[in-house]
C-alpha cells in the first residue's frame, strides 16, 4: 500500500492556526451580531401615485433635475420583489437612474392572496400595466414612455410592447425569458416535467415558499451549504453581515404567484413556447413580436442558471425593430443588478442608451390585430392610437443610430459559482 | 373428535344459560323501575298504555325469541360458525402484514449485500430504488384495498373521504422517503469520490494542507453530483411523483377539513373561491364599464 505523502506536523500546525483564526472570527462576529445592524432595504424615497387592487405605482423623488424627457416605467417579475433594484444605497439601480436624470416609475405588484387566484396574465398586462401606462402618459404629458422589464416582468413588457407599441418609445429587457425551448436551465427542464394544472387546482396560488424551495433545490450545494459557510467565515465583518442579511431578506420575501397567471405562464410559455413563435394569445389578441418596432436593448447574464442566455438572446432577432442590441454580462441572474462590477456597467449604460434615443419621435406600428377565433372574455377598449402612428407606415425603417455596439465578449475563464455568489453578496 | 363435540355442546349450553340469565335480569330490572310500573300513566295520556313499558316489553320479547332460536342447535351452530370466521379475517390481514414485512426484509438484505460495491462518480443511472417500489407494490396489493371498501349508510361520504385521506397519507410517506433518499444520494456519493480524490492527491504528494481547500474540493464534487442527479430521468420521475402525491394528499386533506368546517360557522376554501370568482368577474366588468364611461365623457366634453 502506498504511503500518503502528507506531513502530519504541517496538518497539525494548520489546524492550530485555523482554530485561532476561527476564535478571532467568533469574537468579532459576536460583537457584530449583537450590535446594531443597518439592514433596511429600498430606502430611496418615493410616492405611491396610483393604486389598483393590490398593485401600486411608485414614483421616485429625483434628487436633481429630470434631464430625460421620457419617463421610465420599470416592471418587475411577479416572483420576489422589486426592492432588489434598491437593495442598498451604494448598490441601487434606482439611485443610479435618478442621478442620471430619469423620471422613474416602478410597479409594485404587492402580495397576491387567495382572492387573486383568478387574475390572469391578460389582467396584468392589458389591465394593470395598461392603466398604469395611461396614468403616466396623462400625468406627464409625454406621448410615450420608456419601458423596462425584469425577468418575468420583462416578458410582460415584451407582450405589452407588441400589443400597445404606440405607447412605448424604447424597450429594455433584462434577464427576460422569451424562448423557453431550451434544456440549459434546470428550471426549464423541471417546469416541463411538473403538472402545473394540478398544483394550481390544489393550492389556488403558487405559494412563495414552495417556489423558493424550488429555487434552492436548483443548486443545494451552493445555496444551502456553501452560502452559509461563507457567511460563517466572514461574519466578523459588519458590512458583509449587513449586505448578507439584506440579500436574505430579499430572497425570502416571496409573494405567492396568482394561480391562473402561473398556469398560463407554465403552459403557454414553458411547455408550448408560444411567445417566440408569435402564437401566443393574450386577452384574445395574438402577440406578434414583429409589432415591436421601437428600439430594444436586451440584457442577460452569461452565468444565469434561472434564465440562461439561450432563453434571452433570440428576442432581438424576432422583433420588428432594426435598432436592437444584445448585452451579455459575465454574471448570474441577480448579479446584473446588485454586483459591484455590474453596477458600473449596467445602469449607466441604460441611461446613455435612453439619452441617445430621448429626443426624436419615432414612427410606430399600431397593434390592432385580433385573432378572431377566441374573443376576449371582456370587451377591450379601443384606445386612440398615437397621432404619429396614423400618418406613417407601420414598419419602421429607421437607420441604426451611431451607437458603439459592444461586441459579445468571448469568455475564456469562467468564474466559479462561489465567486459569482460572493460578488453578488 | 369426541372432544370437539363435547366442546360444542358445552358452548351451546353456555349460550342458552347466558340468554336466560340476561332475559331474566332485564325482566326484573323492568319491574323495579317505577316509571315502568304498569299502572303509571302520564296524566295527559290517560286510557293509554305506558309507552316505556310497551317498548321494554317489545325488547324483552325479541330477546326471548332470540333465546329460543338459539336453543335450536342448527341456529346456534350457524352463529358460532360466523364467529369463527372473524379470526380468519384478522388472520388474513396479519398474514398480509407478515408477508409485506418479509418482502421488505428481503429487499433490505439485498441492498445490504450491495454495500461496499463501487460507486461511480457522477453516475445516477440504475439507481437502487427497488425498496420503495416494493413497498409501493405491497401497499397497493395488500393494504390499500382496505381503505377502498365501499362505505354504507348516512355517513358513507364522510367515511369515504376520511379513508381516502388515510390511504393517501400512506402513499405519500414512501414517495417522500424515496425523494429524500435521492436528495441524500449525492452526499453519499460525493464523500466516497472525495475520499478517492484525496487518496489520489496524497499519492501524488499534492494533498491540500488547508481545511478550506478540502472543503472547496468536496463542495465542488457535491455540486457536480447534484447537477447530474437533477437532470437524471430518475430524479425527474421521483419529483413528478412526489408533487402528484402531495397534490392528491392536500386535496384529500382539504376535503376532510371542509367536512369538519361545515359544522362550524367558518367558510371553506370552496365557499371563498366561489365568492372570489364572482368578485373577480364583477370587478373586471366594472373596470370596463368605467373606462367606457370615461371615454364617453371625454368625447362629449370634446
Amino acid at each position: 500500500m502506498d504511503q500518503a505523502k502528507i506531513s502530519l506536523d504541517l496538518i497539525l500546525a494548520n489546524i492550530a492556526a485555523e482554530a485561532e483564526k476561527a476564535q478571532d472570527t467568533a469574537t468579532k462576529a459576536s460583537e457584530v451580531l449583537l450590535g446594531p445592524l443597518e439592514t433596511a432595504m429600498a430606502t430611496t424615497p418615493y410616492d405611491v401615485v396610483y393604486e389598483e387592487d393590490r398593485v401600486k405605482l411608485k414614483h421616485y423623488r429625483t434628487p436633481g433635475d429630470v434631464t430625460l424627457k421620457t419617463p421610465l416605467l420599470v416592471t418587475y417579475a411577479l416572483i420576489n420583489r422589486e426592492t432588489m433594484l434598491d437593495l442598498q444605497p451604494d448598490r441601487s439601480v434606482v439611485q443610479t437612474f435618478l442621478n442620471g436624470g430619469i423620471d422613474l416609475y416602478m410597479i409594485d405588484w404587492g402580495y397576491p392572496t387567495r382572492q387573486d387566484r383568478f387574475v390572469t396574465i391578460d389582467d396584468h398586462i392589458n389591465g394593470y400595466m395598461d392603466n398604469i401606462v395611461d396614468y403616466i402618459i396623462e400625468k406627464t404629458g409625454a406621448p410615450q414612455i420608456n419601458l423596462m422589464g425584469i425577468c418575468m416582468g420583462g416578458t410582460f413588457c415584451v407582450i405589452y410592447a407588441a400589443l400597445h407599441p404606440e405607447k412605448i418609445k424604447n424597450l429594455i429587457t433584462t434577464v427576460t425569458p422569451t424562448n423557453f425551448d431550451t434544456d440549459k436551465g434546470l428550471l426549464h427542464i423541471w417546469m416541463r416535467a411538473i403538472d402545473t394544472d394540478k398544483i394550481i387546482d390544489t393550492f389556488g396560488n403558487l405559494p412563495g415558499d414552495v417556489m423558493n424551495l424550488g429555487f434552492l433545490m436548483l443548486n443545494p450545494a451552493r445555496l444551502m451549504i456553501d452560502k452559509y459557510v461563507g457567511f460563517f467565515e466572514s461574519m466578523g465583518s459588519k458590512s458583509f453581515v449587513e449586505n448578507f442579511v439584506r440579500m436574505e431578506k430579499w430572497i425570502f420575501d416571496s409573494p405567492d404567484v396568482p394561480g391562473e397567471t402561473f398556469r398560463q405562464f407554465a403552459n403557454d410559455f414553458y411547455k408550448k413556447n408560444l411567445l417566440i413563435q408569435n402564437k401566443l394569445e393574450i386577452g384574445g389578441r395574438r402577440v406578434d413580436l414583429k409589432k415591436i418596432t421601437m428600439p430594444l436593448l436586451n440584457y442577460y447574464g452569461i452565468y444565469d442558471h434561472l434564465v440562461p442566455p439561450e432563453a434571452c438572446n433570440m428576442l432581438t432577432k424576432c422583433v420588428g425593430s432594426s435598432d436592437t442590441e444584445d448585452v451579455s454580462l459575465d454574471t448570474g441572474h441577480i448579479g446584473i443588478y446588485v454586483s459591484s462590477k455590474c453596477q458600473r456597467e449596467f445602469a449607466p449604460k441604460i441611461i446613455r442608451w435612453l439619452r441617445e434615443r430621448d429626443g426624436e419621435q419615432r414612427p410606430v406600428a399600431v397593434a390592432t390585430e385580433t385573432s378572431g377565433e377566441q374573443p376576449s372574455p371582456v370587451p377591450r377598449l379601443k384606445r386612440p392610437s398615437h397621432p404619429a402612428a396614423e400618418k406613417k407606415p407601420a414598419r419602421t425603417t429607421r437607420p441604426r443610430p451611431e451607437v458603439p455596439r459592444p461586441t459579445r465578449k468571448e469568455q475564456t475563464i469562467k468564474p466559479s459559482l462561489t465567486q459569482v455568489i460572493q460578488e453578488t453578496i | 373428535m369426541e372432544d370437539n363435540k363435547s366442546g360444542k355442546n358445552n358452548m351451546d349450553a353456555m349460550m342458552q344459560e347466558w340468554m336466560k340469565a340476561s332475559t331474566g335480569f332485564w325482566t326484573s330490572m323492568l319491574k323495579a323501575d317505577p316509571a315502568s310500573a304498569p299502572d303509571f300513566v302520564p296524566p295527559d295520556q290517560e286510557g293509554k298504555k305506558n309507552r316505556y313499558v310497551e317498548s321494554m316489553e317489545a325488547t324483552l320479547k325479541r330477546m326471548q325469541s332470540a333465546s329460543s332460536a338459539l336453543n335450536d342447535p342448527q341456529m346456534a351452530d350457524a352463529i358460532l360458525k360466523g364467529l369463527n370466521t372473524l379470526p380468519e379475517f384478522f388472520m388474513k390481514i396479519s398474514k398480509a402484514g407478515w408477508e409485506a414485512s418479509a418482502r421488505i426484509q428481503g429487499k433490505v438484505a439485498e441492498k445490504a449485500g450491495k454495500i461496499g460495491q463501487k460507486t461511480d462518480a457522477y453516475q445516477f443511472e440504475n439507481l437502487d430504488q427497488g425498496i420503495f417500489k416494493a413497498w409501493r407494490e405491497i401497499y397497493e396489493e395488500e393494504f390499500s384495498q382496505y381503505f377502498k371498501i365501499p362505505q354504507l349508510g348516512l355517513t358513507r361520504y364522510y367515511q369515504e373521504r376520511l379513508n381516502h385521506l388515510l390511504d393517501q397519507a400512506n402513499v405519500l410517506r414512501p414517495t417522500l422517503s424515496e425523494f429524500l433518499y435521492l436528495i441524500y444520494l449525492p452526499m453519499e456519493k460525493s464523500v466516497k469520490v472525495f475520499q478517492d480524490k484525496i487518496e489520489e492527491l496524497s499519492k501524488a504528494g499534492n494533498a491540500p494542507d488547508k481545511a478550506k481547500d478540502y472543503y472547496n474540493l468536496w463542495i465542488k464534487i457535491l455540486e457536480g453530483h447534484y447537477m447530474n442527479l437533477f437532470k437524471s430521468p430518475e430524479y425527474l420521475a421521483a419529483m413528478e411523483e412526489l408533487i402528484k402525491q402531495m397534490e392528491v394528499y392536500v386535496g384529500a386533506k382539504n376535503e376532510v377539513l371542509q367536512d369538519l368546517l361545515q359544522s362550524l360557522p367558518i367558510p371553506t376554501n370552496k365557499d371563498m373561491d366561489n365568492i372570489y370568482k364572482d368578485l373577480y368577474l364583477m370587478k373586471k366588468r366594472i373596470k370596463v364599464l368605467e373606462k367606457k364611461l370615461a371615454q364617453k365623457d371625454k368625447s362629449q366634453a370634446a
